[in-house]
């Protein structure tokens, strides 16, 4: 497939912060969440701490989630949190897809 | 993932989850066998049998909290889901209290002779053990807990056996504890096999 043939995701309104799959799992568990933490998500997607840090290092990028650190007696804690920001951005993906589906359906 | 259709149902599979460890059905079960135990065989101290689950519930909670959460993590639920679950708690609670107080004032007031004649008649035996099913089957709807309507009727069909035997009050309760801490036990295994610890972060 050349460039010229692949379906341009921005066209489609795709954010392409969210749509990589990964990212897109880890958003969708934290969406149904106030906040969690690494081990929280590393069990819930399957995910390695390579990737999840990777991930939420480009949403926190983006403005999408909030990074704390904190520590649980001598146990460092790593919570994540979507922002009002990453919140929306979810919800416009969602509706992005829908419609999307909808039309093609 | 792929049972998750949605996002509800991805936040529904996702709080079970965290409540599916078995360790809170073991102490239950436990505590239920313990004061059926106490019931038959150290009839004198029955009254107080119920005082050392009570002592132990916050012990039990924190061993959960720290066992549990090192390997499902941490996670804080949003404002609906933390208010359904203080609402239903509150009403469980309530219910257990008023269904306590309903069981002392039946056996205070109305008792349950042997002969069958008091108001409670041949069904005094079993009462506790209906009165625990009651709040088993509510507490089964209320929190979205299927087992426990097995517990339920476990429980209530104790329940019946004693009435139907006049026999001890205590006898429902130590099989259906013992049920209650397999299924709990069972719960915990599965648990620690499909829950590894991952690194800390």
């Amino acid at each position: 497939m050349t460039r010229q043939e692949t379906p341009d995701l921005d066209a489609l309104g795709f954010d392409r912060i969210i749509h990589e799959p990964a990212r897109l799992v880890l958003v969708t568990n934290l969406y149904v969440v106030d906040e969690a933490d690494f081990v929280y998500l590393a069990g819930r997607t399957g995910l390695t701490a390579g990737n999840i840090s990777s991930h939420m290092t480009r949403l926190e990028n983006a403005g999408y989630v909030a990074i704390s650190k904190t520590f649980v007696g001598k146990r460092p804690r790593t919570v994540y949190a979507l922002t009002p920001a990453g919140r929306a951005a979810f919800e416009r993906y969602r509706q992005t897809v829908g419609d999307l589906l909808a039309e093609s359906g | 993932m792929t049972e998750h259709r949605n996002i509800e149902a991805l936040e529904k599979a996702a709080y079970r989850h965290s409540y599916s460890d078995g360790v809170v059905d073991m102490f239950v079960g436990a505590s239920l066998a313990w004061i059926g135990a106490a019931w038959i065989w150290l009839s004198d101290l029955a009254g107080l049998a119920g005082i050392l689950p009570a002592v132990l519930v916050t012990a039990m909670l924190e061993g959960r909290k720290r066992l549990i959460e090192s390997r499902v993590g941490y996670v804080k639920w949003r404002q609906p889901r933390r208010h359904w679950e203080l609402r239903n708690l509150t009403v469980v609670l309530l219910a257990g209290v008023a269904l306590f107080a309903l069981g002392v004032a039946a056996f205070v007031f109305a008792g349950s002779r042997s002969d069958g004649t008091g108001v409670l008649g041949p069904l005094g035996p079993g009462l506790l053990a209906f009165l625990l099913a009651l709040l088993a089957l509510g507490l089964g709807f209320l929190m979205d807990t299927p087992r426990m309507f097995v517990y339920a009727a476990v429980l209530a069909a104790g329940g019946a056996i004693a009435a139907a035997a006049d026999a001890n009050p205590g006898w429902p309760l130590l099989p259906a504890g013992i049920v209650i801490v397999v299924f709990g036990a069972i719960l915990f295994v599965r648990f620690l096999r499909t829950t590894k610890a991952p690194e800390s972060r």
